[in-house]
């Protein structure tokens, strides 16, 4: 089902596109999209356990509390409390900035 | 938990699929694919977990107060990262969404 996806009408980097660059590695599609599958489910499953996930080459992953804070509404006036909220960040590392630092192919697209 | 961590949690989760060695080479190729999709300026969509991008900023320049020097920062990408919303929420609320897929 997936293996004929192109991707000539939009520019997006999907599960899809990674579970066929294993499923070459792998021999079948269906095992590399399970790995990929997993692959993002650990990350995602340690970061709910509030674990920080850093990931060699790529960065870290972090979850950072956000306190609550009064905000006002500037048409009406009227001050609202928006409440405690957690925030995921990633943190790159060292050579994945580099590297989309130096990338000459990365231009604006308009 | 660090990429040797992950790595082994994958392994198991799939010892039918892939061993140690193996889980390595693929997560670097899920690595790499990912970096040269966003060195060709394209997004990274990973449904359910979020999304990279690229944004561009301009150059820009400041005058220090100290000394008047100028100092301009140059046109440059800058990553970033938009967790998916589905992902958000259950960081938020420290547990997983019940969600049909495992």
């Amino acid at each position: 089902m997936a293996s004929g996806r192109h991707h000539s009408r939009t520019s997006s980097l999907t599960r899809i596109d990674l579970a066929d660059e294993l499923g070459k590695q792998l021999g079948t599609s269906a095992a590399g999209k399970k790995v990929v599958h997993s692959f993002f489910d650990e990350i995602r499953k340690s970061l709910i356990a509030g674990e920080r996930v850093q990931i060699h080459g790529l960065g870290s992953f972090r979850v950072v509390a956000k306190p609550a804070r009064k905000v006002c509404n500037p048409k009406t006036g009227k001050k609202l409390m928006v409440p405690d909220q957690k925030a995921l960040i990633l943190r790159l590392s060292n050579k994945m900035r580099s590297q989309i630092r130096n990338a000459d192919m990365i231009r604006p697209k308009k | 938990m660090n990429r040797n961590e992950l790595i082994a949690r994958i392994v198991a989760r799939h010892p039918d699929i892939l061993d140690r060695d193996n889980c390595r080479r693929c997560i670097d190729r899920i690595q790499a694919r990912i970096v040269e999709a966003l060195q060709n300026g394209d997004r990274v969509e990973i449904r359910g977990f979020g999304s990279f991008s690229v944004r561009h900023y301009p150059e820009s320049s400041f005058r220090n107060p100290q000394n008047q020097k100028k100092v301009t920062v140059p046109a440059h990408p800058v990553l970033h990262f938009k967790p998916g919303k589905v992902l958000i929420e259950e960081i938020n609320a420290g547990s997983p969404a019940n969600r049909s897929s495992g």
